[in-house]
């Protein structure tokens, strides 16, 4: 201490000593008049203890005059910095920062992060510096800690997101350059192929890039086999060249690289690859953790989305069992349809209709509704639908289909209830069409004649699956070239409005909209139909609606068309 | 060998689906394309300019209503028999092609689907009107580079932002198109699609020069593009104003009164019209949608002898029962002044 002191003590009071006085008054900020009278007075009260005072502060604290001299320096400057009353600083960067205009700076000084300011003083000047290592580091270490977790959060939103497997296979190389390595290859483990992505840091921003290899192809024990068995590994001075057919040709040296498994249910659903250029440091510990939790969420999310992709490939197998059949080409007869369910997400429900070539030549058709709704009254449809598929072989008579329909319905411990119209359709000579149908409980058919009236044919009956001896009711239709008839489910004429009281669509209205369109074809009927109800209601269905229109074509059927139309 | 479609074509092609005549339609397009016409063309230059022609035809009750849907029933079927003849193989990415939710005219999105499928993309064409949950499915399933999503009429615009939000949370880029986005497909923009496309020439350039990636551009947290809740809530007294403009109407032209109730029903139809026109208009802030369809309408009126006074009337009571929306009445003022001149209830 007293070397320090003798220090302060070998400057030029006379020259220095007001002024440090207000100097020091100003930067403890304490508001005091500045002493305007003369030296002495200062001097007097003040040398000795603000020498001390000075010397017990942990900032540093010196004055250096114009020429570069040290005029004061207190303890902690000449501890830390090395100071010398008298000498010059010699040390850089503090020499070359001292020479420079006066204002702010930070410099290291060694392994010390130093912080300083500068003041006028007179001839002189006076440099406050602190030693902010610790500070800095904290700082440092935070901002690095929070862009790790905004990366993984970002990352994991982004991965979340999508619900498919080569997208978040894609994702994952994608961010991961240039963020955690200048090439990323994600592989993804399949049983007999090994599909990769890979993302590369690009002149303009990331270049994508994707292959395949067969499984059997993978070296035992190499980096890849190794992470597909959930190891990671890292350091290894041969991976260079072992990852170096997944990298991108023109990649160069190999820095550092790692390569880890993607966690997945059990097993890893694949591997991570990440490669540093030579000139770029190598993975630290810290980067270590972050990259495998990184790789967490990556197998997380390609995992979610594998698991969902066989949930959807099943979805998608029952529903286009159930999706409405497309309409054959009958000759003489246009045929149109329209399907709009009301549960969304597969687009199916209990209302359905089919037509298919019968057993005497003639044409078989039927349009139902399964009562429920959703998926259940879906594959009920469907069975139904496959029950009349197979009756149809054998039996063209409408009346007796529907019986056997239903006491086969009725076979099972939880019979399907439904209503529906099952017909059978032959053509005549003079391009009439003979129509018989049967019903079960379904509303009635409605009838445009070409000439004029729309009514709806007189037919009635029990729907099936309640009781074996259903009272079911039969009867014939003919249609003459341009008479169309209109087979529709209760979605139609049950359809409420958006209107406050919630009104039906309803017969009437639906008998009168019918004959606006009594000249257009049947493909055009039936899409306005389902139109119409789609604008009554406004925004969502509650029930499926199902239409089957079938239309005598007006004027002789010529073969040419039927030909083109197979185009 | 190129050719082009002229005029003489167009108007051909418009008198054989007028009579709703499918072969003959049909073979005229695809001996068309026999003598060196484009697919792209017959759809770009043919179909597309014949189908808009054919909405103009019946805004000026030249058509029926079902004139008009057996004449695009037929170009539908012209479009099928184009493409069955012309399927090149896909080179470039997948595009999923799809109508908004509510959307139910698909010929506009089919004709774009088979001309970029004719660029070389692979389309996939998922129809009319497609549930958000539906759609969305289909993406985690197949994962496509971009989602065109076409929007016909502005009514649909508030679906076709939960449909671009949608898709975008998935982590797919977005290409609006369509008259439903407006001039420019600028609405389209304003909802927050990646890429927007006036027409199908457009779009064919957009989809070519995008360079398109796994992680999308678009930002997590979107600002909402209009200051207030007015499109909500004028929806919400849609059916209160429709009641008392159908009121005023009744009192200011008596043959109201004796109106049948199919009548009554397709007046108060319009009227809904209008006010869903009007929410449309405040969903994008701009009065220019509102502005258009009032001009529209008053062609469709005039053509159906219902005097344009009534369009103003209706405006007006609107306005008045507004009076607590200041956007709103901005954008019925400005649509009163599209209603032919002279021709004003006075106030």
């Amino acid at each position: 201490m007293s070397e320090e002191i003798s220090t302060m003590r070998s400057q030029h009071p006379t020259v220095c000593d007001p002024v440090v006085a207000v100097s020091l008054a100003g930067s403890d900020t304490v508001p005091r008049p500045a002493p305007t009278s003369g030296n002495g007075t200062v001097d007097g009260f003040s040398r000795q203890p603000w020498a001390e005072l000075l010397d017990g502060s942990e900032e540093m604290v010196f004055a250096v005059d114009r020429d570069g001299l040290v005029r004061v320096a207190n303890a902690a400057a000449a501890r830390h910095l090395g100071l010398t009353a008298g000498q010059a600083v010699a040390a850089t960067p503090l020499a070359t920062v001292l020479q420079g205009p006066p204002g702010s700076f930070d410099a290291d000084l060694d392994d010390r992060r130093l912080r300083g300011r500068s003041v006028p003083l007179g001839e002189w000047t006076a440099w406050y510096v602190r030693d902010v290592t610790d500070q800095t580091f904290r700082i440092d270490a935070l901002l690095a800690e929070r862009w790790r977790s905004a990366f993984l959060a970002e990352a994991g939103r982004r991965l979340g997101s999508s619900l498919n497997r080569a997208r978040a296979a894609r994702t994952t190389a994608l961010l991961a350059v240039p963020a955690l390595a200048d090439c990323a290859v994600v592989v993804l483990a399949d049983q007999r192929e090994l599909v990769w992505h890979r993302a590369d840091v690009d002149a303009e921003d990331r270049a994508e890039s994707t292959g395949s290899l067969a499984r059997w192809r993978l070296e035992p024990d190499s980096a890849l086999d190794q992470a597909l068995a959930g190891l990671t590994v890292q350091d290894d001075p041969r991976l260079g060249e072992q990852i170096r057919p997944l990298l991108a040709d023109g990649f160069g040296a190999v820095g550092s690289a790692t390569v880890l498994p993607l966690p997945g249910h059990g097993a890893p659903v694949g591997a991570l690859i990440l490669a540093r250029h030579a000139g770029r440091a190598p993975f630290e510990a810290v980067e270590v953790h972050l990259v495998r939790q990184y790789a967490a969420r990556a197998g997380a999310a390609i995992s979610a989305a594998a698991l969902y992709a066989a949930q959807a490939d099943a979805a998608e197998l029952v529903q286009r069992s159930l999706e409405p059949p497309e309409l054959p080409q009958v000759p003489g007869v246009a045929l149109g349809a329209a399907y709009r369910p009301a549960w969304e997400p597969l687009r199916i429900g209990g209302d359905f209709y089919d037509v298919q070539a019968g057993p005497d030549g003639d044409w078989m058709f039927v349009l139902g509704d399964v009562c429920g709704k959703g998926i259940e009254a879906a594959l009920q449809s469907g069975n139904l639908r496959q029950s009349l598929r197979a009756l149809w072989l054998a039996e063209s008579r409408p009346l007796r289909l529907l019986d056997q329909l239903n006491r086969a319905t009725l076979t099972t411990g939880d019979p399907t209830l439904a209503t529906l119209v099952v017909g059978s359709l032959t053509t005549g000579p003079a391009g009439d069409v003979t129509l018989t149908l049967a019903t079960g409980g379904h509303p009635p058919p409605l009838l445009l004649r070409a000439a004029g009236e729309v009514a709806p044919v007189e037919l009635a009956g029990t729907a099936i699956g309640l009781v074996p001896a259903a009272p079911l009711g039969e009867t014939r239709v003919v249609l003459a070239p341009g008479d169309t008839l209109v087979l529709y489910t209760d979605g139609v004429t049950e359809a409420r409005g958006r209107a406050a009281d919630r009104p039906f669509f309803g017969a009437e209205r639906f008998a009168t909209e019918l004959g606006a369109y009594r000249a257009a074809p049947a493909a055009v009927i039936a899409e306005r139909i389902a139109q119409l109800v789609a604008d009554w209601t406004g925004d969502r269905l509650h029930d499926d609606v199902a239409v089957l229109v079938i239309q005598a074509r007006p004027g002789p059927a010529t073969p040419d068309r039927a030909t083109r139309e197979d185009v | 060998m190129t050719a082009a479609v002229t005029t003489e074509h167009r108007e051909h092609y418009l008198a054989l689906v007028g009579h709703g005549d499918e072969a003959a339609a049909v073979d005229y397009a695809l001996g068309l394309a026999e003598c060196g016409v484009s697919p792209r063309d017959l759809v770009l230059d043919l179909i597309g300019p014949t189908q808009r022609r054919i909405g103009d035809l019946w805004a000026r009750d030249e058509w029926s209503v079902a004139q008009e849907h057996a004449a695009t029933h037929v170009s539908e079927q012209v479009v099928a028999a184009l493409a069955a003849r012309h399927r090149p193989r896909p080179d470039r990415g997948v595009v999923v092609v799809a109508c908004v939710d509510g959307e139910w005219h698909a010929l506009p999105a089919r004709l774009f689907a088979e001309v970029i499928r004719w660029d070389g993309w692979d389309v996939r064409f998922l129809g009319a009107s497609v549930p958000g949950p539906h759609l969305v499915s289909y993406l985690h399933r197949h994962g496509p580079d971009v989602v065109a999503v076409s929007c016909s009429v502005p009514t649909r615009l508030t679906s076709a932002h939960r449909v671009i939000q949608a898709v975008q949370d998935v982590g797919v880029p977005v290409l609006a198109g369509g008259g439903g986005f407006g001039p420019g497909a600028r609405w389209g923009t304003k909802l927050g699609a990646d890429r927007v496309a006036a027409d199908g020439r457009a779009a064919l350039e957009v989809l070519r020069s995008w360079p398109l990636r796994a992680v999308a551009e678009v930002s997590p947290l979107r600002d909402s593009f209009v200051s207030d809740d007015e499109h909500v809530l004028v929806v919400k007294r849609g059916a209160q104003l429709v009641a008392v403009a159908m009121d005023r109407l009744a009192d200011r032209f008596p043959a109201v009164h004796g109106y049948t109730a199919a009548q009554r029903e397709a007046t108060e139809y319009d009227l809904g019209q209008i006010v869903e026109f009007l929410c449309a208009g405040l969903f994008v802030d701009d009065v220019e949608l509102f502005r258009a369809f009032v001009s529209w309408l008053c062609v469709v009126l005039a053509s159906r002898r219902v005097p344009p006074e009534t369009v103003d009337l209706v405006l007006d009571v609107y306005h008045d029962e507004l009076f607590d929306f200041p956007r709103a009445r901005a954008h019925l003022v400005a649509g009163r002044r599209q209603v032919p001149a002279g021709r004003q209830v006075a106030a």
